[in-house]
């Protein structure tokens, strides 16, 4: 498996430390356990488009969200982290 | 006179040396503040910060793009590089002093290219990877930060200082086959 890093160019995967879910809301200091039950530990385990942090450590040192489909494995997008993250705001 | 590793025989296929006499800072822009640290660092060195990965020279100091918004700063041996780029970029980007924690070797020679792809994933094939274009990547399990110089070819290798030796084992026993002189400082 190789991941195009926006940064970097195309590398092998193990250039990369997967983290999970992209995307997940930490919730408020004061929410319900079932809340932080669920941000910390339930995933939706989708079939299909799924959104995941991999850290690039062996190059640029950067966070990205990786978009691949779990059923196939094909990468749809790579895109910095702090972009995304900086477009949502 | 260099020493010889290796095959004996004939010219040395890849030589190598420790640029010893370096000064190394590392240039992170803060949030927000890339262009306020581009522009200040062309006011006082006539460089353009390089977006993509590659590393540009002038007349006293060169940049090597070093992932996003970072940049490595590179000139010949002076008394404290951090103060100086602290002075240069003010509160646009942060600066750590990196002379002591880089080591940078340069590999020469006509089988330069045949022993790195001994060492790395990525493509160094002159129709991809040129003069002045740089790239992080591990080099024998090792995070390396390489640039080429010129056609020779000729490339930097940056080490962690503490995995230095390792690479130069590497690059003993890889450049072993075709003859490695190792010239000036020994690691
Ligand atoms: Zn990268």
């Amino acid at each position: 498996m190789r991941i195009v890093c926006p940064h970097c160019g195309e590398r092998p995967v193990d250039e990369f430390v997967p983290y999970g879910a992209a995307g997940l809301k930490r919730p408020d200091a004061s929410a319900s356990t079932s809340d932080w039950l669920d941000y910390v530990y339930l995933r939706d385990n989708k079939a299909g488009m799924h959104g995941e942090l991999f850290y690039h450590v062996g190059g640029c040192r950067a966070w990205l969200i990786v978009t691949r489909d779990t059923r196939t494995h094909a990468i749809a997008e790579v895109v910095a982290a702090r972009d995304q993250r900086d477009a949502a705001r | 006179m260099p020493q010889r590793i290796g095959r004996a025989d004939g010219p040395a296929g890849v030589t190598v040396h420790e640029r010893g006499d370096l000064s190394l800072g590392l240039i992170t822009a803060r949030r927000g503040m890339r262009t306020t640290c581009i522009d200040s660092l062309r006011a006082s060195y006539d460089l353009d910060a390089p977006m993509t990965a590659r590393i540009v020279h002038g007349r006293t100091l060169s940049l090597a793009w070093a992932g996003p918004e970072t940049w490595l700063a590179i000139g010949s041996a002076r008394p404290d590089i951090e103060t100086e780029l602290k002075a240069v970029v003010g509160q646009a980007a942060s600066i750590v002093d990196m002379s002591d924690q880089r080591v940078v070797m340069r590999i020469s020679g006509p089988m330069t290219r045949t022993v790195l792809a001994k060492g790395v994933t990525i493509d160094l094939h002159p129709r991809v990877f040129k003069p002045g274009d740089t790239a992080i990547t591990p080099l024998a399990h090792i995070t390396t930060q390489l640039w080429q110089v010129d056609d020779t070819p000729t490339f930097d290798l940056v080490s962690p200082h503490a995995t230095a030796r390792d690479m130069f084992h590497w690059l003993t026993v890889s450049a072993a086959e075709f003859g490695l002189d190792v010239g000036r400082t020994q690691l």
